[in-house]
């Protein structure tokens, strides 16, 4: 009886082997396959990013497949028959093991059984399991470890498109384009270490995460933009103060290179020339002092109340002038001083007014982007408020006589009215035809040219446009607001056939109506 | 008590070695179709050789009588010969006091090994009258049945089916037959051997080197052979697998066979197996030999359908089919 256990503990022993070598094999056979497909997610993912959720969702599914598939393949037990059938075939003892282990688990009184037991028994005295089941690495590991290789290096490739799935990264659920982002790095940059810079990465943060929708997110830049412009209506009233004050000064020929500056809104040059002065204050003769205390004195006292603290200042310096030219010269440094602050100041607004115009070109493209998302039709057809209301509206309007980069605002709304205008005309021939002749309802201020005498004087023809109508930016750098189609039908030479009556309809209506009798 | 199987099982490997040595003596090459012919004597079956005339058959048969020590008969089969040539009859004699008496007068069947060559040429009534007598090994003339003295050994030889003149076996007939050898064409090299011998002034001689007790001996050496049930359900589901629309059925069987072996293809398989494990010096039965015997122990009891017959197909391509589908263990 022992010696028969000596060919179960043979067989016991082949089973362990088997099995585990079995479980291996499939296990690796089922990841050689099963790692193509997240592999092929993954490379999917990299041309078109999945959001955060569908890669869990994914690679959840996957996971359950697999563990699902692997169980239901390595469950189950070899018998010991099988293991019996297996030692056969790996030692080729032709079935012997196979009968061996039949005749003991049926007992027979034959004589030839004993003789088969016994001369099986020797055999598996002899048989070594390791020799039979050598440790091999199966083909299909080699398959898997490379799918596995693939996969964690797509993961992390160090690409800008690229995320990490290993920390369950996935694309936002709101992409910015790359000009959306460079318009947010502009204006971050312009806004940089104030609240609005806070602000903007708030929303633009929580349009990523989805936690607020493009409309949402447009309407709190629309907001932002609304915070920010809050202060240029100051600075327009500092620069037409600045005007008034320069308009006055220049009366005083000492002061008129300062005037020029203050006109020019450079404080800083104009604060220069107020040093200058008070270096020179001296050997200044009285009546030049006279009159420019005096011309400092009206300036300051026609002053808005945006620079009242200027004019406070440019009083004190015109009232020390007249008493003590040394009172006088410290108090025309300290207007110089606050020249400066304010000029400092100016400057921060001046950048707060350029980031609301990235704000708004933003603003404007999340609103084409949506509208692309919901039809082309829609999106034509849409005006775009940000721009002919939004920047036009509040700073072209607000402030004629604004800074250039205000003007720059304004000009961006008026071609926003345009180019909505514009593809109000292309998408709806019925509504030109029944339009009305229209005319810009603007009302535009005089303003002072350089040389132009103030009161009274002979006129004057000045060859020169006017500062405060001239665009800081070139106009190729103005954004078009047409879509690439609506670029090519203005490009093309030949008619669209859908345009072509409009355009006969207008020659017709502006052809002169005593041209319009047929000739004979 | 393992000495005296293994002393059995040498034995019977010698009694084999030299009957199929001084067969060889006269016939070159065939050794499969040789081990096969003794196997079936051992196996207590018969055997039909089938091939093209002119290939060494007769000869074959005829030489293996002269080896064993037993009684030997030839029966020509003609169109024209009855069952009771083959029988024998009963003839009427004059008796001691003169009067008449029905004598059976036996027929070359009553002997230990029978030729029965070109046994298709026979009719098909005339090739029945071996199927009592290849089976029961008894012989029924009237109402008395006469015992065949063992070993009873037929060997019967028949042309290719297409020849002219030929009547094919009926199933029942075929059945019977151990197995079925088929006598291919010698090779190059064998033929100059077969001139050299039988184109001289010496023919080779044989010498008897076995008897019927011993025969008997061996057979039941073979019977003794253990077969595990697993092994034994390979056999029978290689069987199995010759039936068409059956749940063990091979699509080749499916496909081209009318009707599939009978019980007796198992047994044959089984028992061939045995012999061929003892040749092999084992003491059971493994699936290669069951392997190894299932062309000649399958081959003639499977019968095509029409579908075959036209397609012409070959019943050894539908047996290496099933031995390439069944599976060894379940």
């Amino acid at each position: 009886m022992a010696d028969k256990e000596l060919i179960i503990g043979l067989l016991e022993r082949v089973r362990r082997r088997v099995r585990s070598e079995r479980r291996f094999k499939t296990i690796y056979a089922i990841l050689s396959i099963a790692l193509i497909f997240p592999l092929v997610f993954k490379l999917i993912d990299l041309i078109s990013a999945f959001r955060g959720i569908t890669v869990v969702i994914l690679l959840g599914l996957w996971a359950v497949a697999t563990a699902t598939w692997l169980i239901w393949r390595t469950r189950g037990e070899e018998t010991l028959s099988q293991a019996a059938a297996n030692v056969d075939r790996a030692a080729q003892l032709q079935d012997q093991m196979k009968t061996a282990y039949w005749f003991i688990r049926h007992p027979s009184t034959s004589e030839w059984v004993d003789v088969q037991l016994e001369r099986a028994i020797q055999k598996a005295e002899r048989l070594k399991v390791e020799t039979l089941y050598p440790g091999s690495i199966p083909k299909t590991f080699h398959r898997a470890f490379a799918l596995m290789a693939v996969f964690v290096i797509l993961n992390f490739l160090p690409l800008s498109q690229n995320h990490n799935w290993f920390y369950l990264q996935g694309a936002p659920p709101f992409q910015l384009s790359r000009t959306d982002q460079a318009l947010v790095d502009r204006a971050k940059k312009l806004l940089e270490k104030t609240e609005a810079a806070e602000e903007l990465e708030k929303i633009i943060s929580e349009l990523q995460q989805g936690k607020i929708s493009s409309d949402a997110a447009q309407q709190q830049i629309s907001d932002l933009r609304q915070e920010i412009d809050g202060g240029n209506l100051e600075l327009n009233n500092i620069l037409d103060g600045l005007s008034a004050m320069a308009n006055q000064l220049r009366q005083s020929e000492p002061l008129e290179s300062t005037a020029e500056a203050m006109s020019a809104g450079d404080l800083g040059e104009a604060a220069d020339q107020v040093r200058g002065i008070a270096e020179k204050l001296g050997v200044t003769p009285a009546d030049v002092l006279r009159e420019m205390q005096k011309n400092m004195s009206q300036a300051a006292t026609n002053s808005p109340s945006a620079l009242q603290h200027l004019s406070r200042l440019m009083k004190e310096a015109a009232e020390a002038m007249k008493n003590d030219p040394e009172a006088g010269k410290v108090a025309l440094d300290n207007l110089a001083q606050a020249m400066e602050q304010l000029a400092q100041k100016m400057k921060g607004q001046q950048q707060q007014s350029q980031a609301s115009q990235q704000l708004a070109d933003l603003q404007n493209s999340l609103q084409q982007e949506a509208a692309s998302e919901r039809g082309a039709e829609d999106a034509q057809l849409t005006p775009i408020p940000s721009q002919g209301q939004g920047a036009g509206g509040e700073s072209g309007d607000s402030s004629p006589n604004g800074t250039p980069s205000t003007g720059n605002s304004s000009g961006n709304g008026q071609g926003s009215q345009a180019a909505a205008a514009n593809s109000s005309e292309l998408g709806a021939p019925e509504d030109l035809k029944a339009g009305e002749m229209t005319k810009l309802d603007v009302q535009l201020k005089m303003e002072g040219l350089k040389g132009q005498a103030a009161k009274g004087g002979p006129p004057q023809d000045i060859e020169e446009a006017s500062k405060q109508e001239r665009s800081a930016m070139d106009y190729r750098n103005v954004p078009s607001q047409l879509s690439p189609a609506q670029k090519d039908a203005l490009n093309q030479n030949r008619l669209p056939r859908e345009q072509r009556e409009i355009v006969k309809y207008y020659f017709e209506e502006i052809r002169p109506r005593a041209a319009a009798t047929p000739i004979k | 008590m393992s000495t005296a199987i293994e002393q059995q099982v040498e034995g019977f490997q010698n009694q084999f070695t030299a009957v199929k040595k001084e067969i060889a003596k006269v016939i070159v090459g065939y050794d499969d179709i040789i081990e096969c012919a003794i196997m079936a004597l051992l196996a207590s079956g018969h055997v039909l050789l089938e091939g093209v005339p002119g290939l060494g058959k007769t000869k074959l048969v005829s030489t293996l009588s002269e080896v064993v020590h037993l009684k030997f008969s030839r029966i020509q089969f003609t169109p024209d010969l009855m069952p009771a040539d083959i029988t024998g009859t009963n003839i009427v004699r004059e008796g001691e006091k003169g009067e008449k008496v029905l004598e059976f007068q036996t027929g070359p069947i009553f002997a230990n090994i029978v030729l029965a060559d070109e046994v298709n040429r026979a009719t098909p009534k005339t090739q029945s009258a071996l199927l009592e007598a290849m089976e029961e090994q008894t012989v029924s003339v009237g109402k008395t049945t006469y015992k065949l003295e063992q070993p009873f050994f037929v060997l019967a030889t028949q042309n290719p089916l297409e020849m002219e003149g030929t009547y094919p076996l009926p199933e029942a007939q075929l059945d019977r037959f151990f197995m079925k050898l088929k006598v291919e064409y010698p090779t190059a090299g064998n033929m100059s051997t077969i001139l050299n011998r039988t184109t001289r002034l010496e023919e080779p001689h044989v010498t008897r080197v076995l008897d019927g007790p011993q025969i008997l001996d061996m057979r039941k050496t073979v019977r003794s052979v253990p077969i595990a049930r697993p092994i034994q359900d390979y056999a029978v589901r290689i069987m199995m697998a010759t039936h068409p629309n059956t749940p063990l059925s091979n699509p080749l069987s499916t496909r081209y066979a009318r009707c599939g072996s009978s019980p007796r293809g198992a047994q044959a398989l089984v028992v061939g197996g045995k012999i061929r494990a003892l040749l092999n010096n084992r003491v059971y039965v493994s699936c290669d030999d069951i392997r190894a015997v299932a062309y000649g122990a399958l081959r003639h009891r499977l019968l095509l359908n029409f579908e075959g017959e036209a397609e012409r197909i070959d019943t050894d391509t539908i047996i290496k089919g099933i031995l390439e589908a069944t599976p060894e263990t379940i």
